[in-house]
């Protein structure tokens, strides 16, 4: 995300006319996979947080909530961050009551998210995500990656 | 009768009220205007330059006792900052809190189920600040500075910007230069919108008129 907020040109309205003003949150859904249990005290519920370096976004899943959802094949619960705008992030899973950083500098564009310089685009499959080709980081790229969801290894 | 000639950041109500009328329509409905009407169809959403005839004030008479005093209440339109809030999957931003500032006012709220946000603005309210703590979105709202989409002017290529940006398609600075960007975001949005399997990122007309009803003006 960046510092500034970014300027929108609106049209004024009346009380009785329908002229509005569509403004849509342009990010990216971006699904982590966190293993149950972690810190293997399952009194302690399981907790992701994505962070951006400048701090203005920052969001906690924990387990339990809508966007958590138990993965049907493995021991993970997949974790929807919805709508991340684009920035630099960290992921933070909470152990023992602790947050520790386990993905430093994931790098969420508008149109995919990159993690040393490797790219993942919209899948739901782990394996085809660990698959996904590298490509070079390029923010102003005009290629047309058309992801809306991205899956993160954790 | 004088001619007004629009600057940035005005619209109808604001330039009615500068010339001392309670209602533009009384502006806008002008026989004068009627060249003025057809160019601008929303009077929310006109451009620097337009020339508009000022008509003279009506006097009005209203009876008074000698001796007595009253008092005359003048009824302004106040003009709403009218928004639809979306995901970029279309859904709406539904029950989403938000923080706005319009003038010395902070008002905290969430939208209504269509994504709805809806205030009366003080009079002279050219600029706000939208606030969306859950998404860590901060937006400054420049009001009536969306200028008309249209085939006339220089404008065409700004006001697209301006529409693409608040679509989501990032186009870079709304500086009316139809650059590589800007291209991008036009193809992005043809392919989107309008499902072409060619986009070509140039802002015909079937471009412009879905870009104005997506956006909604």
């Amino acid at each position: 995300m960046t510092d500034e907020a970014l300027e929108l040109h609106i049209a004024p309205s009346n009380k009785d006319d329908t002229t509005f003003n569509r403004i849509v949150l342009s990010g990216l859904d971006i699904v982590i996979p966190l293993e149950i249990d972690l810190d293997e005290d399952p009194k302690t519920d399981d907790a992701i947080r994505l962070i951006d370096r400048d701090g203005d976004y920052s969001r906690v899943l924990e387990d339990g909530d809508d966007d958590v959802v138990r993965d049907a094949h493995a021991p993970f619960l997949r974790c929807t961050f919805r709508v991340v705008p684009p920035g630099v992030y960290d992921v933070d899973v909470r152990l023992h009551n602790k947050w520790h950083t386990v993905i430093a500098g994931l790098q969420v564009t508008s149109r995919s998210v990159r993690l040393n310089g490797e790219s993942f685009v919209g899948t739901n499959n782990l394996g085809e995500f660990a698959e996904a080709d590298p490509v070079p980081a390029d923010d102003d790229s005009d290629d047309e990656v058309a992801a809306d969801t991205v899956d993160c290894p954790l | 009768m004088p001619i007004h000639v629009v600057k940035r950041g005005e619209w109808l109500s604001t330039i009615a009220q500068h010339y001392g009328f309670a209602d533009w329509k009384i502006i806008y409905n002008h026989p004068d205007n009627a060249a003025f009407r057809k160019l601008r169809p929303n009077p929310n959403v006109i451009e620097p330059g337009d020339q508009i005839v000022i008509p003279d004030p009506r006097a009005g008479t209203k009876s008074v006792t000698t001796g007595t005093s009253g008092q005359f209440r003048i009824k302004i339109q106040k003009s709403v900052l009218r928004l639809v809030l979306c995901q970029a999957d279309g859904k709406p931003l539904a029950d989403a809190e938000y923080k706005l500032t319009l003038g010395d006012e902070s008002i905290t709220g969430r939208t209504a189920s269509d994504g709805r946000l809806e205030h009366t603005m003080p009079r002279g309210t050219v600029e706000a600040k939208l606030m969306l703590p859950d998404f860590g979105r901060h937006f400054t709202l420049k009001i009536g500075e969306l200028d008309p989409l249209d085939t006339n002017g220089d404008g065409t290529v700004a006001a697209a910007q301006a529409r693409l940006r608040n679509l989501g398609y990032e186009c870079g600075p709304i500086d009316g230069i139809a650059g590589r960007r800007t291209r991008a975001a036009v193809r992005a949005f043809q392919a989107d919108v309008l499902a072409r399997k060619h986009p070509n990122g140039l802002l015909d007309r079937e471009t412009r008129n879905k870009l104005v009803s997506e956006h909604g003006c």
